[in-house]
């Protein structure tokens, strides 16, 4: 689903990413991990085209990032840290609007299905968002991903912030989806998450993947024991 | 173009403005301005409107019943014309209060208007003045900055726009839906003035008023929606642009207060320094100069009796079937009115070249393009005076001639100073009758402001795609 070959970034006065190769699957769930600075919100704004690489490819159900960015978007979620809403409507309102224009229209009952498949409450599907919490904010973009019907999601520490229990259902519910079918890209600091997902893991470092590894076969002390190795 | 996705942001573009309290209060004040800037502009409108049909009504009577007197002291006697009112300048007072709206003809002179309302009042007065067209060039633009800058800018701020982009949602597609949805709460505003202004125009001045007054308010109103269609078109583009909304507000104020404000005052100064007009009393001075040079009046006579006697045939003035006073005076009318028209025709072009000058600035500041092209609409702008002066003046001129050729025609036995008329002569002059150019007239005059708006246009067309291309989403 998700294929990066040789991407690169270069800015004025620093190279953000040095040729990153990277290959997501459906079903697969990916973990970018590293210190700030390392690249990983660069490698999200190269995927989204928000930026443009200085060289290197990344297509997406076959779609090149650069030469077809609309083509590519149809085909993805993106869920950033907190996912920003319009206060004055609602939640259903609100994955309405996300919804239509990403080209799909529901009825307000299917709607309200995705919101619960997401995991958030029936009486918060009324509500305002404003008075929303992180947590429930971050299943409405679940929702928005589920009702997009995306391939691929792209998650840039969406559990950062999140207490415990919301940040394990976050995961379940990713698992689930990458259950479905659905590849999984997600930039995450959170080790124990990454661990209890039994993703995929890639240690990101002065925009380089120093190392990647499968978090099924080596235990959680491991994994930090390597993290912290290429953190420093 | 996906038309049902832009529809869908248009929608709930309109939706937001109308749930935001604040939006809600600003229309309430803004209709409420046009409403009391409507009302005492037609108010006044209409009370000049009676007091020119009393005025008209007395002048032709102290004409016409002013007993037997000389033809030429009759046109001595003079009489006043008066501009009539077009309801549209209810909108629009324009220049009116300084140009003036009654005339005095006379025999010999071309005089300027006479109590004029500016000269009545103080020099604050000015910026007191409170029209439909101040609110809709200065208070709609500002309403339409406080619903645009943040259109983009706050959608980058609070990070709803790197979601949005996320879709896959092209941003000409997020621009088109903005801008429709905020034009249609425009309309929400435009829509209710359109009908109350057609339908005072409607009760207030009958068929007759509506026919020849509603293409202009069809096209006052057309053209400040154009105006206000332009000022979001820019504020979505700046919005667009700046990585802040707060940035973005201080540009668009900055533009709005240079438009509405510095650049009206600063147009001003700029024409007049360029091309100074004459005050009134050096134009006076210099046309009593000029006249001074005209051949004197025995010259004038021999010239008159020669022509008159090669031209009848006969060796002595007594045997001319013609009284000659008569047409001296008619003959030193037309060197007196060459004298007048060349001064005058100097002075207005003067006036002229200001206002090109203050019409160029418009190519910076459309504000300055839109308010010359609505007192032309309004039919209170000085191009329309000059029309309703020259119509004026051929008029005296024609009455004028009348009065001396009578004196010509019948003084044959007498003297021609002791002749005396009476009201079948008075009777004879017809009243003074001026209508309002076409539109068509208008938009020939204000074919500049019309380009500048053209351009404006362009410009923003050809800044939209460079501007949305280069839109940071964060």
């Amino acid at each position: 689903m998700l294929k990066i070959s040789a991407l690169r970034k270069e800015y004025k006065d620093k190279t953000a990413l040095v040729g990153l190769d990277l290959d997501v699957p459906a079903g697969d769930i990916f973990c970018l991990l590293g210190p700030n600075g390392a690249g990983k919100t660069t490698t999200v704004n190269l995927l989204l085209n928000f930026i443009q690489p200085t060289s290197g490819s990344a297509t997406i159900n076959g779609f090149d990032v650069t030469r077809d960015p609309l083509e590519t978007k149809k085909h993805l979620a993106y869920i950033p840290e907190l996912v920003m809403l319009y206060k004055h409507l609602n939640g259903l309102e609100n994955l309405e609007y996300f919804s239509s224009l990403a080209g799909h229209r529901y009825d307000r009952s299917q709607l309200g299905d995705f919101l619960k498949r997401a995991g958030l409450p029936l009486e918060a599907h009324a509500r305002p968002v404003g008075g929303y919490s992180k947590g429930m904010r971050q299943k409405v973009g679940i929702a928005m991903a589920i009702a997009k019907k995306a391939g691929l999601l792209i998650l840039d520490e969406p559990t950062s912030g999140l207490d415990p229990k919301a940040s394990w259902e976050f995961s379940e519910l990713l698992k689930q989806l990458a259950g479905e079918g659905s590849a999984i890209f997600m930039v995450t600091h959170d080790l124990f998450r990454v661990k209890e997902m039994g993703a995929r893991v890639g240690i990101l470092k002065a925009g380089e993947l120093v190392a990647q590894m499968n978090t099924e076969e080596i235990n959680h002390s491991d994994l930090e024991q390597v993290y912290l190795k290429y953190m420093h | 173009m996906q038309a049902d996705i832009i529809a869908i942001i248009a929608q709930k573009e309109f939706k937001q403005v109308w749930l935001d309290g604040r939006f809600r209060w600003i229309f309430g004040i803004l209709l409420l301005l046009f409403g009391l800037a409507g009302w005492a502009g037609f108010s006044q409108q209409q009370d000049y409107r009676s007091q020119f049909e009393h005025a008209m009504h007395e002048q032709r009577e102290l004409w016409v019943n002013k007993g037997e007197m000389n033809p030429h002291s009759a046109a001595h006697h003079g009489m006043h014309v008066f501009k009539p009112a077009s309801l549209v300048a209810a909108l629009d007072q324009g220049l009116q209060s300084y140009l003036g709206v009654s005339l005095f003809l006379e025999a010999h002179k071309q005089n300027q208007s006479r109590y004029r309302q500016a000269e009545d009042g103080t020099v604050l007065q000015r910026f007191a003045v409170m029209n439909a067209a101040t609110v809709a060039e200065v208070m709609v633009p500002l309403m339409i900055i406080l619903l645009s800058f943040g259109a983009f800018a706050s959608e980058r701020e609070s990070g709803t726009l790197r979601q949005l982009l996320s879709l896959g949602l092209p941003p000409s597609q997020l621009w088109l839906g903005k801008m429709l949805g905020l034009s249609a709460s425009l309309a929400v505003l435009l829509l209710p003035l359109a009908l109350l202004g057609l339908g005072t125009l409607w009760l207030a001045g009958g068929a007759e008023a509506f026919a020849s007054g509603a293409p202009r308010l069809l096209s006052w109103l057309g053209l400040h929606a154009l105006y206000w269609l332009l000022f979001l078109w820019g504020g979505l583009l700046i919005s667009a642009r700046c990585r802040t909304a707060r940035l973005a507000l201080l540009l668009l104020l900055a533009f709005w207060f240079s438009n509405s404000f510095i650049g009206p005052r600063l147009g001003m100064m700029v024409a007049s320094l360029l091309h100074k007009a004459p005050t009134s009393v050096e134009l006076q001075a210099a046309i009593e100069a000029d006249a001074s040079q005209v051949m004197d009046w025995d010259t004038r006579t021999q010239k008159v009796e020669a022509r008159l006697l090669k031209q009848y045939g006969v060796k002595k003035v007594q045997d001319l079937p013609v009284n000659p006073a008569g047409l001296i005076l008619a003959d030193a009318e037309i060197d007196d009115a060459r004298v007048y028209q060349v001064h005058l025709d100097h002075l207005q072009n003067d006036w002229q070249n200001q206002w090109r000058v203050f019409a160029k600035l418009g190519l910076l500041l459309p504000g300055m393009a839109v308010q010359n092209l609505s007192m032309g609409l309004a039919g209170s702008d000085w191009q329309h005076h000059r029309h309703f002066a020259a119509a004026a003046e051929a008029y005296r001129l024609d009455f004028v001639q009348r009065m001396n050729t009578d004196v010509s025609r019948k003084t044959q036995a007498v003297d021609a100073y002791e002749y005396t008329a009476g009201k079948e002569l008075w009777e004879a002059v017809k009243p003074f009758h001026y209508d309002l150019p076409a539109l068509a007239w208008v938009w020939q005059q204000q074919l500049s402001g019309l380009l500048i708006l053209a351009g404006w246009t362009l410009l923003l067309a050809l800044l939209t795609p460079l501007a949305l291309k280069r839109m940071p989403v964060d």
